[in-house]
């Protein structure tokens, strides 16, 4: 901000409707019914643990599981049985709502920081629709609110040189929650090099300041898995870069989300180009770390998205030449109003809506249900969670949770459902007498041509087949 | 921005600063000579693109006196006629392959890069000293690698770095630069990527207006260097509807086609361009300076042209090259000179060279051309003419012109193909629901397919074709 700039008091009505007007449409992209394919293992997860299962061990349901499963996960996973076992489907839907209000709230609160009310809710709200790919009911969005936290704590400790200490026990529940917990502790070192490199700070008060972010990487080797945990998103993303779909880079012409975060980045850039003033590193770094999660995999795109929001709020600030007024304690209270008021009208909407469930093959479950318990599924991968969850008589040959095969053992189903050689020897190895494929895919035509396998049923866009 | 070398006034002074000198301009010889030496290197190596084959073919053809048109000469399943935008390097290719085989084709690749290198160090030398010049234009040639095979695409990755020359100089002088007209008519005579010349034009020249450097009248006479070349391109052989051939071949070539997609940002090509515009960026954020809106409008068509698609990733390495050129020299500090006269001719002899010494080279390494199945050939050549194959698109290329006797039942010439024979297409290729009625309808008796994918093993398996040879990862099958 140039000194010359004026500080200039907001009209608060229109601050008013444009916070009602962000509530509301926040609430409206958090109900739907639950559709997201992970929700499934994660359902059964919280209910494994909640009976007594163990934090890491061999896979309780998989045979073909030859790695360990590490439950990384397992403080949103077992709220989310718990509200399942109370409230239905509809407990899971509505605590998807309000995560994505808080996620929302939350990059509020980095946003509001550098500019007024009203491009900071503009701004948050296009972070929000960068995360747009990553807002299913999974426990990541606990991670997406972690990291807004995070950014908005570490700005602060960018402009007052304070160190906040409480992010590390945040950062010992985010641990517990999800697995990019990394990209929290990443910022800090950022902000802190960035700091540094300025010359805002010493290197004896950087190192003071870095203590933030290393005793919070100290307190991930504290949860229930133990300092396993420090090695969990290594040991995730060894098989997850090579064959899950959200771990391959961005196809950026195609991303909307994408192209979004993209230009909100490159329009703070394009205020520190044509500002005239130098650029603080720390702020470059923030906008280096936005581009990178951006451009590196589809799965990091909300990553850039929240990073990038207080970057972008500060330019859009900086077109009207004035200081951002603080929020009072008034609007502090609206706003928290406005969420508690959502949060609730989201209760008796979820009811309505999320009943069933979206995605999944539900006509299918009859005919599935009748398969004798222990039977082999030859399953589209997609449905591995649901399978797991709504079926748990049957074994599915793969699911999602690719981290616990290994590398040959995916590349195998891998070839399998693309019928390719050696698809067969795949099949007398896992020896599956069902399957439950996309009724289009050429595994389902292979089957039934090839092999004479029996269609019992077909709906939604899937098949059950039996061998013959 | 230039600064003048001024020499010590006295004697002593003057003599450590031309010892200074002159040992600083050994060490930019010596950086410049392992320049052309890489680049050498890496021109130098066997065929391996799937490309290069189609358009030998293509230049086979139209020596021959053939012509294209509706139907297609070689494709009994094309639906529109083929638009031979790139007729030029074809006959070239051609002629070379004709004289000199497989090593020509690899001469004339490394020929390319090092006349790209040159170009682009044309451009990155107006914008800075020597070192920093050719610190640039390898790093974008490194950039563009993967765009730098034996394909016409290379004589468009050329041009582009003469036109962002042209229009720097402009830049400076605020003269249009006429010759780009009969330049852009070469281009649109080469590939199709002539488009991107005629957006610089107008970048530069929108820019030099929003920087309030030039009047609307000079405005205007600046834009028609651009407004001429879009003329030019109307004039081509191919008349008018070339105009429109960047288009229609992009409609199909973006859903299908490899090089048309978003490119992957972890290949190390696409990290080197990305990493020459951040350093721009980061350079311009860092400075007090405010980089002008020209220089803005370059870096962001760059950085549009890195994200947008796998084949433009090479077109923004150039693009960034002077800027990132520009960058480096102010952070060096040094003063700026015009090169010389020496030092350019020593720099075409160094290149002239790199050209002889690549002679004997290619004709050791380039012999044989990979990833096509070059054992197969004579067995596909007997096969009755005529005859309809099913085959991978990559190795049509390489199949039209080694078994012409053929007609493939798709091939690298995407365009020409109705999308929704395209999708039928892919979907038979992945042994989908429709694969056995398309290899009916088709009426291919042969197939030259990779032995691990999933229509090989379908025809094999369950169609009960059976593979009569195989070589370099292809199977050759035939109808019972």
């Amino acid at each position: 901000m140039t000194p010359a700039a004026t500080t200039k008091r907001e009209s608060a009505r229109v601050p008013t409707l444009v916070s009602i007007a962000c509530a509301v449409a926040v609430m409206y992209l958090g109900i739907r019914p639950v559709s997201d394919n992970d929700a499934w293992w994660h359902l059964k997860v919280g209910e494994y643990l909640l009976h007594g299962g163990a934090f890491i061990g061999p896979d309780p349901w998989n045979p073909f599981a030859t790695r360990p499963f590490v439950l990384n996960q397992w403080l949103p996973e077992i709220t989310a049985f718990q509200g399942y076992e109370w409230f239905g489907l509809p407990a899971v839907a509505w605590l998807r709502c309000v995560a994505i209000l808080f996620l929302f709230t939350a990059i509020l609160w980095c946003t509001r920081h550098v500019a007024d009310t009203v491009p900071a809710l503009i701004i948050a709200l296009a972070a929000l629709m960068g995360t747009a790919g990553g807002l299913g009911e999974r426990p990541q969005l606990v991670s997406f609110i972690m990291l807004a936290v995070w950014v908005g704590a570490s700005w602060r400790t960018a402009e007052d040189l304070r160190p906040r200490w409480w992010l590390i026990p945040l950062t010992w529940v985010w641990a517990n929650s999800h697995g990019l917990w990394l990209t929290g502790i990443g910022i800090g070192i950022v902000v802190v090099l960035g700091l540094w490199m300025d010359r805002r700070v010493t290197a004896r008060a950087a190192a003071r300041l870095m203590v933030v972010p290393i005793l919070s990487l100290g307190v991930c080797a504290l949860t229930p898995m133990g300092p396993r945990l420090l090695l969990a998103p290594f040991e995730v993303s060894q098989i997850a870069t090579e064959f899950v779909q959200e771990w391959q880079p961005t196809p950026v012409r195609t991303s909307v989300v994408a192209i979004l975060t993209l230009i909100m980045i490159a329009g703070a850039a394009a205020g520190w180009i044509r500002g005239g003033d130098k650029t603080p590193w720390w702020k470059l770094g923030l906008a280096i770390a936005s581009v990178v999660s951006t451009l590196a995999m589809v799965r990091t795109i909300p990553v850039g998205a929240i990073i990038a929001a207080p970057l972008a709020a500060s330019a859009l600030q900086s077109l009207r030449h004035t200081t951002p007024q603080p929020p009072g304690r008034r609007s502090k209270r609206l706003w928290a109003l406005l969420v508690i008021t959502c949060a609730v009208i989201a209760v008796p909407v979820t009811a309505v809506v999320a009943q069933k469930p979206g995605g999944v093959p539900d006509r299918l479950q009859k005919t599935l249900d009748a398969a004798p318990a222990g039977s082999v599924v030859l399953n589209d991968d997609s449905l591995s969670g649901w399978l797991l969850w709504s079926e748990p008589q049957l074994v599915s040959v793969f699911d999602l949770r690719s981290e616990i095969f290994s590398r040959d053992y995916v590349e195998a189903f891998r070839r399998t459902t693309q019928v390719r050689p050696g698809w067969r020897d795949f099949l007398a190895e896992t020896k599956p007498t069902y399957a439950l494929l996309r009724s289009e895919s050429p595994l389902r035509l292979a089957l039934q041509e090839e092999l004479h396998w029996v269609p019992l049923q077909t709906a939604q866009g899937f098949t059950v087949l039996r061998t013959p | 921005m230039s600064i003048l070398i001024t020499v010590p006034p006295n004697t002593q002074s003057a003599s450590l600063f031309y010892r200074v000198r002159n040992r600083g301009s050994l060490l930019v010889s010596a950086f410049a000579f392992c320049v052309v030496a890489a680049s050498t290197v890496l021109g130098v190596r066997a065929i391996s693109d799937p490309s290069p084959w189609l358009h030998l073919r293509i230049g086979q053809f139209l020596l021959d006196g053939g012509r294209f048109g509706y139907p297609d000469p070689w494709a009994p399943f094309a639906t529109r006629p083929y638009v031979l935008t790139e007729w030029f390097p074809a006959v070239i290719g051609y002629l070379t392959y004709d004289r000199f085989g497989s090593p020509g084709i690899a001469w004339l690749r490394c020929a390319g890069i090092l006349i790209l290198l040159t170009a682009v160090l044309w451009t990155t030398r107006r914008a800075s000293g020597t070192t920093a010049a050719i610190v640039a234009a390898f790093i974008a040639v490194l950039g563009a690698y993967d765009g730098l095979a034996e394909r016409p695409q290379m004589l468009s990755l050329i041009l582009v770095a003469i036109t962002l020359g042209a229009w720097w100089r402009t830049t400076e002088d605020l003269r249009p630069r006429w010759w780009l007209v009969p330049l852009t008519w070469v281009w649109a005579s080469s590939h199709g990527l002539w488009l991107v010349g005629i957006g610089i034009g107008v970048i530069v020249g929108l820019g030099l207006a929003c920087d309030r450097r030039i009047s609307g009248h000079q405005l205007r006479r600046l834009l028609l260097v651009p407004s001429a070349s879009l003329l030019a391109v109307g004039l081509t052989p191919i008349g008018p509807k070339l105009l429109l051939a960047p288009f229609t071949v992009g409609s199909n070539a973006r859903d299908f086609v490899g090089e048309w997609q978003s490119p992957d940002i972890r290949l190390p090509a696409t990290i080197i361009t990305l990493l020459m515009i951040s350093f721009v960026v980061i350079v311009w954020a860092r400075s007090a300076r405010t980089p002008r809106w020209w220089q803005i409008g370059l870096l962001v068509t760059s950085l549009i042209c890195a994200l947008a698609m796998a084949r433009t990733v090479a077109i923004a390495a150039v693009l960034a090259a002077p800027l990132m050129a520009q960058e480096v020299q102010n952070l060096l500090a040094t003063p700026v000179t015009r090169p010389s006269r020496r030092a350019q001719i020593s720099w075409l002899g160094l290149t002239a060279a790199a050209l002889l010494v690549a002679v004997p080279f290619a004709g050791a390494v380039a012999q044989r051309p990979e990833g096509v199945p070059l054992r197969l050939a004579a067995q596909l050549q007997e096969i009755p003419n005529g005859t309809v194959v099913i085959a991978t698109g990559d190795v049509t290329g390489w199949l039209l012109w080694s078994a012409p006797n053929l007609k493939p039942v798709e091939d690298l010439r995407i365009e020409i193909y109705d999308p929704a024979y395209v999708r039928q297409f892919i979907e038979t290729m992945a042994a989908g629901p429709a694969w056995r009625g398309f290899v009916n309808d088709s009426g291919a008796t042969v197939a030259l397919l990779k032995d691990d994918s999933p229509l090989a093993t379908a025809l094999q398996e369950r169609a009960h074709w059976r593979a009569t040879g195989s070589d370099a990862g292809y199977l050759l099958l035939r109808q019972p």
